[in-house]
């Protein structure tokens, strides 16, 4: 078990190694950013140009910039906003808990309707309410989520006045984030769980527990379930990446005040640190993550190991 | 945009349970077909199909609702903001739409083919090469990327293509790579080496046409796939140009007229939907009917 803990935790670092090394090289790409901070006030002199590039360190060999940036980013610092002179950590752990709170939500929901659809699909196998399902999850996963997002607001909030159209008042202010995060997860997640029954339902544990004369809701909960969750949840799991993408999207549908529309504000305008910063800071949330299902998963099931 | 190629190609429940459904039969297929051949005609017939010209401004006209629903408006699906027709924005904005959807598709699937075959038949160094690469492209979250791409370059078109490119070429390097490692010690092409037929002709003629099926589906789903990312990025102003009419920056364009006028936000998006399903639709059929191991 060790030796494939201790290979996908390396397989983890140099993921982080390459791609905060292709973040700090891209912005370093980007344009000088002491010609940036006179954008729009003059042109300055070569002198000025010269105290701020090494104030800012940029006039040294670009390995040394990125050698100082990790060591510096190991001990919390991930630098200061250009524009609002803040250290880019405290800007992150402002927004932080509104991006957790979309993104457990969004979850919860989408567990809490995949399961029992996915369940009662698997189980009416070809009747009509699994083709029902199913023709819901192809509609779910042909929804750009964006629009979704726009289609409640204007149903639930701005038709019927039910809940607030955006921005952050309150926890009802939840609802409709999450519950548009969760339609899009669950869309797929609702397929595995009923692929994963499915698979389960046809073993010979599962004819045994029928044959012994449980009832087949037992049979369903206790056997054919049980077996049936571990795809499913490497599959949840290992979704962070993607659900980054969709949960970026909707803090701008919905102006929910999270990370992802700080990291947006900080592209347009061009605010190098921050975008650096959000970038690294989700990209070690990803692996952590994966690291901990794969490690977990391994855990779970022996025959993983061996292809460490 | 949260739901990630691999995984809906992953999640799809297989080929026997599909065939009897109506998603993935002869309807489904029929279906998808009908809805690509649409947009297809759409982008390619704006200029004629359009009954106005996407730019034209009425600012006498601006936000009025569709035809069919107010007495004197000549707008079929109603105007924008600034009293531009929205069937005609529509029409034109599937131009952009495909046009990524297929020129991202083909530049990751040849790249992702060509350095798969290479990769999976010669082995070594290479293939440990552009294994690794694949893995370290698949495990750099794509919204992550696009972002630094983004902030860096500038939004843009062509570097929404690119973008879209450069993330999913690892997709088809390791499917293609395994489609070849199944064919590579197989008995005809063992034969072939023996009677002295080259590397080029063998992988040309006995190792690609056993990995194109797989190809032709993964590439089918990821046209629906890249559809969707486009639009989401040209709504986060990531994405295309705001003076081309796309259906991801209408939507972006309508939000601050919600309250008064869902048609603009409501027609753009059921216009991604329809044809992004269609090339699901399309796309489940070939799976189904290929039936490649897509992992």
């Amino acid at each position: 078990m060790i030796p494939y803990i201790a290979a996908r935790t390396g397989g983890a670092l140099a993921v982080l190694a390459a791609i905060t090394l292709f973040v700090a090289f891209g912005i370093r790409l980007s344009g000088d950013p002491a010609v940036a901070l006179f954008e729009g006030a003059g042109a300055p002199s070569a002198e000025d140009i010269a105290r701020i590039r090494q104030a800012f360190g940029t006039d040294r060999p670009f390995l040394a910039q990125y050698g100082s940036f990790l060591a510096q980013a190991a001990g919390g610092n991930l630098g200061t906003s250009f524009r609002s002179g803040q250290p880019v950590l405290g800007l992150i752990a402002e927004r932080a808990p509104a991006t957790l709170a979309l993104t457990a939500g969004g979850m919860l929901v989408a567990l809490l309707a995949a399961f029992p659809l996915g369940a009662y699909a698997a189980t009416r196998r070809n009747a009509p309410a699994d083709i029902l399902i199913r023709i819901g999850s192809l509609l779910g996963l042909s929804f750009p989520n964006f629009w979704l997002g726009i289609m409640l607001i204007l149903i639930v909030a701005v038709r019927l006045r039910w809940l607030p159209p955006s921005g952050y008042s309150g926890p009802v202010s939840l609802i409709l984030p999450c519950v548009t995060l969760g339609i899009i997860l669950a869309s797929t997640l609702v397929r595995l769980v009923r692929a994963s029954l499915l698979d389960t339902l046809g073993q010979p544990y599962v004819r045994t527990a029928r044959a012994k004369g449980l009832r087949e809701r037992a049979v369903i909960a206790r056997h054919a379930m049980r077996n049936a969750l571990l795809p499913v949840v490497t599959f949840v799991g290992l979704q962070f990446g993607g659900l980054l993408g969709g949960i970026v999207i909707l803090e701008n549908v919905f102006a929910w005040p999270g990370i992802g529309q700080l990291a947006l504000e900080a592209v347009s305008y061009r605010d190098y640190p921050v975008v650096q910063g959000v970038v690294v800071i989700l990209a070690c949330g990803v692996s952590v993550i994966n690291l901990l299902v794969d490690i977990s998963y391994g855990l779970l099931n022996p025959r993983i190991r061996v292809g460490a | 945009m949260s739901i990630p190629l691999a995984a809906a190609v992953r999640a799809s429940p297989g080929p026997s349970s599909w065939r009897r459904g109506v998603a993935g039969g002869k309807l489904g297929l029929a279906i998808g077909l009908v809805l690509v051949v649409l947009a297809g005609a759409a982008a390619v017939g704006a200029p004629v199909l359009a009954p106005r010209s996407p730019q034209a401004a009425d600012l006498l006209a601006r936000l009025t609702p569709p035809a069919w629903l107010t007495y004197g408006s000549s707008y079929p699906l109603g105007t924008d903001a600034i009293g531009r027709d929205m069937l005609s924005r529509i029409i034109y904005g599937a131009r952009i739409s495909l046009q990524v959807g297929l020129l991202s598709v083909l530049l990751s699937s040849l790249a992702g083919t060509a350095l798969g075959l290479l990769g999976g038949y010669y082995g070594g160094w290479l293939d440990e090469t552009v294994m690794r690469a694949a893995d370290l492209q698949l495990s750099f979250p794509f919204i992550l990327f696009a972002i630094v791409v983004i902030a860096v370059l500038g939004p843009g078109l062509n570097r929404i293509i690119l973008v879209l490119a450069v993330t999913q070429w690892a997709l088809y390097a390791r499917l293609v790579r395994s489609e070849t490692l199944a064919v590579r010690e197989a008995d005809y092409i063992q034969a072939a080496r023996a009677i002295g037929v080259a590397d080029r002709r063998i992988i040309w003629r006995h190792v690609l046409p056993n990995a194109l099926g797989a190809v032709l589906v993964l590439a089918t789903l990821s046209i629906a796939n890249n559809i969707l990312l486009e639009a989401s990025l040209t709504f986060l102003g990531l994405g295309v140009d705001p003076s081309v009419p796309s259906w991801g920056g209408m939507l972006a364009e309508s939000r601050n007229y919600i309250q008064t006028a869902w048609w603009d936000s409501t027609f753009p998006g059921l216009a991604i939907m329809l044809t992004v399903m269609g090339f699901n639709l399309v796309g489940d059929w070939l799976r189904d009917r290929l039936n490649p191991d897509l992992r």
